[in-house]
């Protein structure tokens, strides 16, 4: 085979494995952080129902936030993947 | 294979980058949502916003009289309440009141009649006793008078047992007669 | 790609679609509508005919009615913006919003519901177009909001000197705060959107070619027996991922509208 198309091809699956590597290490904090969020906002729940729905909105938001991280790996492994 | 690629009938064009956002798709983006904007915000909102607000007001205020006539019956209530329970008080007092005096008076009553009653029993006691009297001394009287009847018609008829004893049989006869 | 026969299509047969007009030589010139183009006049038809019904009904009666049928989707979403998100997190001062607030939200939903809607499938917010826009959108309306209730720059004090900071931070933390304000709050808000969608179209489709592939290799003669066995399995997941995805339509809809009325809190009221 040509070493020049080899090379692309190297090119090519490290491009996919640094993707693929890179969509799940972003994954890992905000998979984290999601399940801290909505495990704190659940006890806050249950101490106080009367003020479920102030925590809930909360939650979402902070749901929103963290998720922004893991979504922007998403972005990148879609601009290094699919470009 | 690709059944899916007709079912799509996606774009044959070179693939450009998902991120950056392809124009003429922002154009009528752009048109539905300020459309969208300005049929809601001129249009269809103010209504539907008033009549909520209205209904809302209207509900308030539904509200806001039944906890009044509320409040007003339970003062009613307990206004009833207190006057019956003071007439039932009342009530009570003059039966009390009522009933003491009617003892009072029987009280009175008998206290009055009780000397007459006594009188008239010895009255009674009184006549019965003569009466009983008087009848012993006639009957007393009366017996003495057969008895010298019966003497004389002895003496008259003494010559003869037989007679005799014939005569006081006759006697007793009369007299039982 | 190809595992068991399975070919996955290219993203660009995913996402983009030729214009009915406006289309030469496999390019959309800038007034081509496609497909995205009419799922976006859906999303302001849908709204539209939903709310014209209900104040159709309010002009009919003079007396106040009790609210029916349509009425109380319209009702329903105007009561869900007022007390869930703008007496939450602007206040009562923030009901002048409602209108704009309203059709963010109703647009975003209509335009991603479409993506679980049967012969449609295509979640319109998974192209940058609209996200993108509507977060350009949303920046120049709270900083508007901003610079017209406090100036330009008592507004931009409020921004970068949050109070209660020690003077030895400020500088750092006047950096942090001009660029999340500024510049990481209107791309998080795109992306967040874009990205959402787009995964959850992804999915989807991963798991619908899946069950296409699994169900065809079953009908063929020399297919191993466990394969036939798991031919539902695709499918059941793809069925439980709808669900999902639907929840997660309503759900980006609910938080770009939250956030952007959150924004325009935080510029209305910056002691917060």
């Amino acid at each position: 085979m040509d070493l020049l198309a080899q090379a692309d091809n190297a090119v090519d699956g490290l491009k996919a494995l640094g993707a693929g590597l890179g969509y799940g290490l972003a994954a890992i904090g905000p998979g984290v952080g999601i399940g801290l969020v909505v495990g704190n906002a659940i006890t806050a729940m249950a101490r106080q129902p009367e003020s479920a729905g102030m925590v809930r909105t909360t939650m979402f938001l902070g749901i929103a936030f963290t998720e922004a991280l893991a979504l922007i790996g998403f972005v990148v492994f879609i601009l290094l993947n699919f470009t | 294979m690709n059944a899916l690629s007709g079912l799509l009938a996606a774009s044959e064009g070179e693939s450009s980058n998902p991120i950056i956002p392809a124009w003429f798709e922002v154009v009528w983006g752009s048109i539905a949502f300020f459309l969208l904007l300005i049929v809601m915000w001129k249009l269809a909102l103010p209504p539907i916003r008033r009549a909520m607000e209205a209904r809302t007001e209207r509900i308030q205020g539904d509200l806001d009289a039944a906890a009044t006539a509320k409040t007003e019956a339970e003062e009613l209530r307990a206004s009833y309440d207190a006057r019956l329970a003071e007439a039932n008080a009342e009530a009570a007092r003059i039966i009390e009141e009522a009933r003491a005096q009617a003892e009072e008076v029987r009280q009175e009553r008998l206290a009055a009649i009780e000397p007459e009653i006594a009188e008239r029993r010895a009255q009674a006691e009184a006549d019965i006793a003569a009466a009983r009297e008087r009848a012993m001394a006639e009957v007393r009287a009366d017996i003495t008078s057969i008895a010298v009847g019966a003497a004389e018609q002895v003496v008259m008829a003494s010559i003869d047992e037989a007679a005799h004893a014939q005569l006081i049989e006759d006697y007793i006869e009369r007299v039982g007669n | 790609m190809n595992l068991l026969a399975l070919t996955f299509p290219d993203i660009a047969h995913l996402l983009e679609w030729p214009g009915l007009f406006g289309h030469d030589d496999g390019t959309n010139a800038w007034y081509a509508l496609n497909k995205v183009g009419i799922i976006y006049l859906f999303a302001f038809v849908a709204p539209v005919l939903i709310f014209v019904s209900a104040k159709r009904r309010y002009d009919r009666s003079e007396v106040i009615v009790a609210p029916r049928g349509i009425q109380n989707v319209a009702e329903t979403s105007v009561g869900f913006i007022r007390e869930n998100i703008i007496m939450q997190s602007i206040g009562p001062d923030g009901l002048r919003y409602l209108p704009f607030l309203l059709s963010i939200f109703l647009f975003i939903f209509f335009s991603n519901i479409t993506e679980v809607v049967p012969l449609i499938h295509f979640p319109a917010n998974a192209r940058m177009a609209m996200p993108v826009t509507l977060a350009i959108l949303v920046w120049l309306v709270f900083n508007g909001i901003g610079i017209k209730h406090h100036g330009f720059f008592g507004y931009l004090k409020n921004v970068v000197v949050p109070p209660g900071v020690p003077k030895a931070l400020l500088p750092l933390v006047a950096l942090i705060e001009f660029v999340s304000t500024f510049v990481v709050r209107p791309f998080s808000l795109a992306v967040r959107l874009f990205a959402n969608m787009l995964a959850g179209h992804l999915l989807l489709v991963t798991f619908a070619v899946l069950s296409h592939t699994v169900f065809w290799l079953a009908l063929t003669d020399d297919t191993p027996t466990w394969l036939v066995i798991i031919t539902p399995a695709p499918f059941l997941m793809l069925i439980g991922l709808t669900g999902f995805e639907i929840l997660v339509a309503v759900l980006q809809a609910f938080i770009f509208t939250i956030l952007t009325a959150v924004y325009i809190g935080g510029a209305l009221h910056p002691e917060h």
